[in-house]
């Protein structure tokens, strides 16, 4: 009974979708990350249409209705840079051309611009995000391995304090309870 | 059929256990490994709904992977894809297909987007339409519409640029009119197509091959503008030895694909069954002046082909006007495969002037 409770998360975990009894918690997002994704990206570049040859992979032989094909990629050519994209993502001719469009507009970009398109600061973003989200987890363990061995240290520390001034404290406690009731006696005898 | 090395099996069984079966039919593996994930991505949503209307619980629950493997052994028989989904992406429609109608083809959907050019571009623009009240209402004719895929994109694409249009699509299976007209409520209620889709758009069923019954039911809603077709049109002989692939032969409708045989071939003028539709088609777009007809051929000898036929019957039609016939997409000599280009599809477009 116990292992299947424990077993529960890894189980929760694996499931390819959520379910409507385990809906997903709400993801924190701290203020750093928002500021970041606040500054606007630059345009995305725009390619006009005779720029670019779109070919639904021809010369492949017979089609039509002797063949169902089920593939529907679509090659995009860049004329003026012979950039070359291909997309086959979906089962949707119109969605794979947009698809690869977008993929195609990203990589002339970042040949005619290089560290300045919109790609290359998109995955800078993304890297430095990647960094920082790095840099908390590690933080937080450091400190909680630190939080952990702190009270832990503390008590040891404590002991290892007591223990050498023990005979000290020992010495001056042993005078004081002698002491002690011995002054009560005087106080009582004074009353 | 090239056979599949036993190394390549191997290698895409060690990737996923399910691509072999996958293999019997896609013969590449990039295109079985595109499959199993459309697949899969179906699988998971079919398992994801029936687990939202709770039939968990009952005997005959199957989870995603039950699901899947099933799915795939059903491919491996040579089920098409499209079947097995239920729904086949055309322009920015969505097609629901079903086992007794053909389903739609990519070649048919570039066809589909030219034509639509063609009609916005040189019809509208330009004012080259005969008549000019004829402008105000664009009456499109779809002859052997099957899912009605070719009705629908047209609509999409042209009613927004058009005053009215009114499109019928005609088919002889009953089945077929029956898909086609759920295809357009599913279309519409998906928010492809427009609410005027419901009254621009009729579905019929009729005989091509039978000149007066496909007559009577175009006088009705006047003649029209535009005929668009994509009619059965493969040979005997090429559905018999093998350029017809084993899906298609075993699992979609042959009445879609092979032109019939026997009592409307015996007194027209030609030598070749497969081309029967096409002078069926051209002779009723002569007799109602259509000013564009756009037809699909299976491949560029069956254009030119249809082409040499047009000219043949615009000589016995009086008042003709003037024709300008043209096979797309043109011959390309410095494309690559150029004899493969041959055998691909293409569409044969008469434009009438005057």
């Amino acid at each position: 009974m116990f292992r299947s409770l424990h077993l529960t998360p890894y189980i929760k975990f694996k499931r390819p979708f959520p379910t409507p009894h385990h809906p997903p918690t709400p993801r924190l997002f701290t203020l750093s990350a928002l500021s970041l994704a606040n500054k606007a990206l630059p345009p995305r570049l725009k390619i006009e249409d005779a720029d670019v040859i779109i070919s639904y992979l021809k010369g492949t032989g017979p089609g039509g209705q002797k063949i169902n094909k089920t593939n529907s990629a679509v090659q995009l050519i860049h004329k003026p840079t012979g950039v070359v994209v291909k997309s086959q993502a979906t089962r949707s001719r119109s969605q794979n051309e947009k698809i690869a469009r977008q993929i195609l507009a990203d990589k002339v970009e970042q040949l005619l611009h290089g560290d300045q398109s919109r790609a290359a600061i998109k995955a800078d973003r993304a890297r430095k995000k990647k960094a920082s989200k790095m840099k908390k987890s590690r933080r937080k363990y450091r400190e909680l391995e630190d939080g952990n061995e702190s009270p832990g240290a503390e008590e040891h520390d404590a002991q290892d304090v007591n223990d050498p001034n023990e005979g000290e404290a020992l010495g001056a406690e042993e005078q004081s309870p002698h002491q002690l009731p011995s002054q009560q006696h005087v106080q009582q005898e004074q009353k | 059929m090239p056979r599949i090395p036993n190394r390549t099996i191997l290698n895409a069984y060690q990737q996923d256990p399910l691509l072999p079966l996958l293999f019997q039919e896609c013969r590449s593996l990039s295109l079985a490994k595109n499959e199993l994930r459309w697949l899969r991505d179906r699988a998971v949503q079919v398992a994801q709904l029936n687990l939202a209307k709770r039939t968990v619980r009952s005997k005959y629950f199957i989870g995603w992977r039950g699901l899947l493997r099933s799915m795939c052994r059903a491919r491996s028989r040579g089920l098409p894809l499209q079947y097995i989904l239920g729904d086949q992406p055309f322009g920015n429609l969505d097609i629901r297909c079903k086992r007794g109608v053909l389903i739609p083809r990519p070649e048919t959907e570039t066809f589909t987007f030219h034509a639509a050019s063609l009609i916005l571009h040189d019809m509208l623009k330009n004012g080259r339409s005969p008549t000019e009240n004829r402008a105000t209402c664009l009456r499109i004719l779809d002859l052997c519409t099957g899912t009605g895929c070719i009705s629908l994109l047209l609509h999409a694409l042209i009613a927004p640029h058009v005053q009215r249009t009114s499109i019928l699509g005609v088919d002889i299976s009953a089945t077929a009119i029956g898909l086609a007209r759920k295809n357009l409520i599913y279309n519409i209620r998906r928010g492809y197509l427009s609410d005027t889709a419901l009254m621009d758009i009729t579905f019929r069923q009729g005989n091509v091959l039978d000149i007066h019954d496909i007559f009577g039911s175009s006088i009705h809603t006047g003649p029209p503008d535009v005929i668009i077709s994509n009619p059965p049109y493969i040979s005997q002989k090429s559905f018999r030895d093998g350029t017809t692939t084993r899906s298609v032969r075993r699992f979609e409708p042959r009445i879609a694909l092979v032109p019939p045989k026997g009592e409307y071939m015996s007194e027209l003028p030609l030598n070749r069954q497969e081309d029967i539709f096409y002078y069926h088609i051209l002779s009723l777009s002569f007799r109602l002046k259509t000013s564009l007809v756009v037809l699909e051929c299976g491949d560029r000898l069956q254009g030119t082909r249809v082409a040499a036929l047009c000219n043949d019957l615009a000589s016995e039609f009086e008042q003709v006007g003037n024709l300008h016939i043209c096979i797309w997409p043109a011959a390309d000599e410095s494309m690559t495969g150029g004899d493969l280009q041959y055998s691909e599809p293409c569409v044969v477009i008469v434009q009438r002037y005057g």
